[in-house]
């Protein structure tokens, strides 16, 4: 599957793809707000979502002649994102381990989330989303970040992965049901908790 | 790895809930200075990548040269002709050892000496000492 970008698109990007900087900032103009924002999600934090976002563009530069537009380049450049993230941390750092969010839990700290509740329960929500994901192993963690944060569709995260899609839908399902899994023993935690 | 069968149902709530959050990120503004910071990080790279390319190819030039030389000189010693290899004279090897097995006695080889000959004893007739 090719996905085309538009006309202007693909000039500035086989210019990129020739060593023109020029051309590649340009396209980049377009990316950094988006690139931003999930690496502000990733990290909670301007200074190191900057280095991260910038780290990323690099590693777009150089790695752009083997960008082949089988996907899109936002999915393409997430990836690239994710795994520097993934670099930054280190070794020891990868997982949050399920205890500090068990404790979390324990505390108090994730209050339940209705709709129709203020905006504080919905940060509260999304900060235990994020935790879960935290939580998550790496594999799990970036098909999801891919499937519903980038809207990579499943052929297009198999490609970006250089993943069989079979093997795609299969590591959702299975990231799905952790998640599930997880937020089932987090409300039952605290309702022991209350 | 076996694929599994969705299950939208069991994981419905979740899909919603990420589908959810990703709603709310919502994006900053772009940021100029980022931006060039970052291109000016990347043209450093492409101008040091550049030279290091041209530099590393000057570098490469003389052993180049060198390396087609040798190439050559290998070649001209392995296709210069050899002399073919001189026949043997069959005739004379033949004549010779002839003449050599000819000379040779043919009378058989006794074992063991005269002496130490069990029957020799036997077939001399006893002297007579006088």
């Amino acid at each position: 599957m090719i996905f085309s970008p538009p006309d202007d698109a693909s000039d500035l990007l086989a210019l990129a793809r020739d060593g023109d900087v020029a051309a590649f900032s340009r396209i980049m103009e377009a990316e950094q707000p988006r690139l931003m924002a999930q690496a502000l999600a990733f990290c909670g934090d301007a200074h190191r979502a900057q280095d991260l976002v910038q780290e990323t563009m690099i590693a777009a530069w150089k790695s752009l002649p083997r960008f082949d537009a089988s996907c899109r380049l936002f999915t393409w450049l997430y990836v690239i994102l994710l795994r520097q993230h993934r670099r930054s941390l280190g070794w020891f750092a990868r997982r949050l381990p399920l205890a500090t969010l068990e404790q979390q839990a324990m505390a108090g700290r994730h209050e339940p989330a209705t709709p129709d509740e203020s905006g504080g329960t919905e940060t509260a929500e999304a900060e235990l989303l994020r935790a879960m994901m935290a939580a998550l192993p790496a594999r799990h963690r970036e098909v999801i970040r891919l499937r519903f944060y980038a809207g990579a569709g499943e052929a297009e995260i198999a490609v970006a992965l250089g993943i069989s899609p079979g093997t795609v839908k299969s590591r959702l399902h299975h990231a799905l049901e952790k998640l599930r899994r997880m937020k089932e023993k987090v409300n039952r935690l605290r309702d022991a908790a209350h | 790895m076996s694929t599994p069968t969705p299950n939208h149902d069991d994981h419905s709530e979740m899909r919603e809930a990420l589908r959810r959050d990703a709603a709310r990120m919502q994006e900053p503004p772009f940021d100029a200075a980022l931006q060039h910071a970052t291109i000016r990080r990347i043209r450093a790279l492409a101008d040091t990548g550049s030279q290091q390319t041209r530099r590393s190819g000057l570098r490469l030039m003389p052993a180049l040269a060198a390396g087609v030389a040798l190439l050559l000189v290998i070649v001209m010693i392995f296709t210069r002709r050899e002399p073919p290899p001189s026949r043997p004279d069959i005739a004379a090897i033949i004549s010779s050892t002839q003449s050599h097995i000819a000379s040779l006695s043919i009378e058989p080889p006794t074992l063991f000496p005269a002496w130490a000959s069990p029957t020799a004893s036997l077939l001399d007739p006893p002297r007579i000492p006088e």
